[in-house]
């Protein structure tokens, strides 16, 4: 008959709660919130830029000085025509009467005189490729319609693409600054823990315990805990974002883009905790054997 | 194994040691007596490395305990098992679990001391309490953890402050008998003991503290 089998409990070697550990978790999950609002915020206006940045690439405005006269759409006609002939342009229209009323109804008002009123023709060139050389457009534009002018819209692609880049440098910013706060406190914490359990600490150095093996001891809580706090912290964010997702997806937003996180997004989004655990992580780590070697 | 050499050590401006002189080969076992503030347990906390003496020196295992590293201080404290006079015993730990701590600490798997452990706690009489928290034993309990912690990891020397302190005549004479039974198996023992009729009855060697003086310095513990 054999021994019935005697099972050895391992229980943490400090007590489990105290402040120290509470304070961790609601850090964690208050700094990945943050993170993770920051980082969603900068995905979208990523995403919004490239759309923008896009469409405005592949389409440009030609603002064309034709006089009125029984000569106009001729001229506008054989310009069209010039132009559509030029690497680059995929194809190019006047715009509407009613169309020009729409664009300048916010200044002059949607019943506005157009036939009484000096409106140069307006022009959209669609591009292809990469673009049309400017010099053959403006040479086509000065020899059918001089004074025209040629906006191929780069001025509002670099605005665009430097406040993406902005945003994107301030979502950045926003984690270096949750993870530095998230590791102060852990470091606060881990002194705390370190002082209320001074007895235990001294008690296993005494009985032969690495600095490494006290390490671990804190480092699994800590790292346990802002895990835990990160995780509810991506929740909390998560929910938000959905709600977010689900007011200003579909035609809501400028040209139909659906800004709620992707696929990609979230897998971004949810290497926050894992970011923030290992911060606390080393952070607890660091800390444990400084103390211990300001002591013997 | 044990050799302190003129080993001084002050706490302020207080001398509590004074020029202590001793040595103990492999397998001797002494007792170290003396009235209290003689400096008994200062002298014990220089031999587990609590304390760096401030002058003189010790050395244990041939080594000189102010030279090495805390790694090398780490593993040379595996080597010795001690029991403190306020038993150090973690209170949120079961009996088990005290005893095994030293075990924990040097990597042993669970598995492998779980009967070793529970044997020795049911051999000085806390078989059932296994799982009883510190705080729910009585002095004499707790002193029985600290010692089968003490020596549940089979170390070379044995230091024990005041180990019988709190127990009761038949559970001292079964510590000692234990102390006296590892002796015998050649670890060295040091035991600090105001029991002067448990020495008397032992009869191992005794070292005497006086003022921080040891009586007959430079003796050497059978």
């Amino acid at each position: 008959m054999t021994a019935p089998q005697i099972v050895l409990k391992q229980s943490p070697l400090i007590p489990r709660g105290g402040a120290p550990a509470r304070l961790v978790f609601a850090t964690s999950a208050a700094m990945t919130f943050l993170a993770v609002c920051a980082l969603a915020a900068a995905l979208t206006a990523e995403k919004l830029a490239a759309l923008w940045t896009d469409q405005l690439a592949r389409v440009a405005t030609v603002t064309a000085e034709i006089a009125d006269g029984p000569d106009a759409r001729a001229q506008t006609t054989r310009l069209l025509a010039a132009l559509e002939e030029i690497p680059g342009i995929a194809g190019a229209r006047a715009l509407s009467e009613s169309e020009m009323q729409a664009l300048l109804a916010p200044w002059l008002g949607p019943e506005a005189p157009l036939d009484d009123l000096p409106t140069p023709v307006m022009i959209e060139v669609e591009t292809g490729g990469a673009g049309p050389d400017r010099a053959a457009v403006e040479a086509a534009l000065a020899r059918i319609a001089p004074g025209s002018t040629y906006d191929d819209h780069g001025r509002w692609r670099d605005s665009l693409a430097d406040a993406a880049g902005t945003l994107r440098a301030l979502a950045y910013g926003a984690l270096l600054i949750a993870a530095g706060a998230a590791a102060a406190t852990v470091a606060l914490a881990t002194n705390a823990g370190l002082a209320a359990n001074t007895a235990i600490i001294d008690a296993l150095l005494l009985m032969g315990a690495e600095d490494g093996f006290i390490a671990r001891v804190f480092e699994r809580r800590f790292a346990r805990r802002a895990l835990t706090g990160a995780l509810l912290g991506l929740a909390l964010a998560a929910i938000g974002l959905w709600s977010l997702g689900d007011a200003v997806s579909g035609t809501a937003t400028p040209g139909g883009l659906d800004l709620s996180p992707t696929t990609r997004d979230w897998v971004v989004l949810s290497l926050t905790p894992a970011l923030l655990t290992a911060v606390a992580w080393a952070t607890t780590r660091l800390s444990v054997i400084a103390a211990l070697r300001r002591r013997r | 194994m044990i050799e302190l050499e003129g080993a001084t050590f002050r706490y302020g401006g207080v001398e509590a040691l004074t020029n202590v002189t001793l040595s103990m080969e492999q397998g001797a076992m002494a007792f170290l007596t003396g009235p209290s503030g003689a400096g008994k347990s200062t002298l014990m906390k220089l031999l587990y490395l609590s304390l760096t003496p401030t002058s003189g020196s010790v050395r244990l295992f041939g080594r000189d305990a102010a030279k090495l590293t805390r790694r090398e201080r780490a593993h040379m404290r595996r080597r010795i098992g001690v029991v403190f006079q306020d038993f150090r015993l973690l209170d949120h730990l079961s009996v088990l679990e005290n005893i095994a701590l030293p075990l924990r600490i040097a990597g042993a798997r669970p598995a492998d001391y779980a009967s070793d452990v529970t044997e020795l706690a049911e051999w000085v009489g806390l078989g059932g309490r296994l799982n009883a928290r510190p705080p729910e034993l009585s002095g004499g309990e707790q002193q029985r953890i600290a010692i089968a912690r003490a020596v549940i990891a089979s170390p070379e020397i044995i230091l024990a402050d005041e180990p019988t302190g709190n127990v009761d005549p038949e559970i001292a004479a079964r510590l000692m008998g234990l102390l006296l039974e590892l002796n015998r198996l050649g670890k060295t023992v040091l035991v600090a003991t105001h029991d002067l009729a448990l020495v008397a009855r032992l009869g191992a060697p005794t070292l005497r503290l006086e003022g921080g003086r040891l009586s007959q310095a430079g003796e050497r513990a059978a």
